[in-house]
């Protein structure tokens, strides 16, 4: 289950899918008596150093083709408008 | 400037094709028309050419008076909700207009294509006008005041909400138009954002004296007739640092028929009061004109059909660097002071 859980945190898609992930688990652990007590504590323990260790997911910046050729072959194939800036300098 | 694609504008924006064009070599100039000195120009377009609007445009003062992060998001929504229409067939297709390379203009090309130099936007807009002059085509009014100034109408508009109007004053409040109201048309054409409201009305020749606009007021479209002000289309060029502007360094103030008369000068000339010199007169030993002194001639001549101050005159009649003569009234006396007008000159 440890194992499961490091993995977990090793491999997020994103923090939300990871926070996720944990809640859901957490749900099927035992509810009291010790073995409650040391998941809840390893659980606590592995949020901290993932939040610690992990860097912050990264922000998607939107791309920008620098071809009007290029351009027009995908709004062609995507069926989407074109939105063309024109600027000095790079 | 990044955008990210978890936000609103990111959003928007990967509901298109983005394209960011910095050399303009092989860009058809006659299709993306625009005023070249805006420092950001961008157009909303199909896949067949077909340009739904633009969002850019300036002022004198500056470069960024008209862009802003909301109004593009506008823009960008628009833009999508005349794509859908066009997709469904319910926009009509506009006519093509002719294409045109920066290669066509021999001025241009000598300097930037055959020295495999950036051809860039601002270097298409004063070279052609060089080749205009070369070619003696050059219409200084028609060619060099692209982009007139909606507030010598008396349109202040609430920029982050597009072409929301925030203020209405002069011209355009005596035809009617309010603040709160929202332009949709000039001259019969739909505008969806100020670059084309700029666009549209910098395409009216300079001889118009109205101006249709059509404006939404509490769901209801009303059409106005504004009647334009004298020289509406006149800005400050200064910015631009044309080839072809002659700078003269020295403004003046018209001067009224009856102080023209009194001084016994031609009551329809263009004689004017210097109001302003520039610092840099003196280290260009360009005039010596003072503050204060009457210029009712140049090189002879005292009146213009269009000019009504000297400056304006040698701006919109002579060729940059041309030596020229001023006739002038100081102290009540006629002299003659000579003025060397200079040609700038961009990176090229």
């Amino acid at each position: 289950m440890l194992q499961e859980l490091l993995l977990w945190i090793s491999q997020p898609e994103d923090m939300r899918t990871l926070f996720r992930n944990i809640a859901r688990r957490l749900g099927r652990l035992p509810t009291s008596g010790p073995g409650a007590r040391l998941w809840r504590g390893a659980s606590v323990v592995a949020l901290v150093g993932a939040l610690l260790v992990l860097p912050a997911p990264a922000k998607e910046a939107v791309t920008w083709i620098e071809s009007y050729d290029e351009a027009l072959v995908e709004a062609r194939r995507t069926g989407k408008p074109i939105f063309l800036e024109f600027r000095c300098a790079p | 400037m990044l955008t990210e694609k978890n936000t609103k504008r990111g959003r928007l924006l990967q509901q298109y094709v983005t394209a960011r064009i910095t050399r303009m070599d092989g860009i058809n100039i006659g299709l993306f028309d625009y005023d070249r000195y805006n420092t950001l120009y961008f157009f909303a377009l199909n896949a067949d050419e077909q340009i739904y609007l633009r969002y850019g445009g300036r002022d004198e003062r500056s470069a960024t008076s008209y862009l802003d992060l909301e109004s593009l998001e506008l823009a960008l929504e628009r833009g999508l909700e005349l794509h859908r229409l066009y997709t469904a067939g319910k926009l009509a297709k506009k006519p093509e207009p002719e294409a045109r390379y920066p290669r066509e203009i021999p001025a241009l090309y000598e300097r930037t294509i055959e020295r495999g130099r950036c051809v860039e936007c601002h270097l298409i807009g004063d070279l052609e006008n060089v080749q205009r002059e070369r070619d003696g085509t050059l219409d200084k009014i028609a060619h060099l005041y692209r982009a007139p100034e909606i507030k010598k109408i008396g349109i202040e508009l609430d920029v982050p909400r597009g072409l929301r109007v925030a203020k209405a004053t002069g011209s355009v409040a005596d035809a009617g138009m309010q603040a709160g109201d929202e332009i949709r048309g000039v001259n019969g054409v739909a505008v969806w954002t100020f670059g084309d409201l700029q666009w549209e009305y910098g395409k009216l020749p300079y001889t118009a004296r109205e101006l249709a606009v059509s404006v939404g007021r509490e769901g209801r479209r009303l059409d106005l007739l504004v009647e334009l002000p004298s020289f509406w289309w006149h800005t400050d060029l200064t910015y631009r640092n044309l080839s072809v502007d002659p700078r003269v360094y020295f403004s003046c103030e018209p001067l009224t028929v009856r102080e023209k008369m009194e001084l016994g000068l031609e009551p329809k000339g263009f004689a004017g009061r210097v109001d302003s010199i520039d610092p840099i007169t003196e280290l260009l030993s360009s005039h010596d004109l003072r503050d204060g002194d009457i210029v009712y001639g140049v090189d002879g001549e005292v009146r213009d059909e269009i000019a009504n101050v000297p400056d304006m005159y040698i701006k919109l009649r002579k060729q940059a660097g041309a030596e020229l003569m001023l006739q002038v009234l100081r102290d009540g006396k006629r002299i003659e002071l000579p003025l060397k007008t200079e040609r700038m000159s961009f990176r090229k």
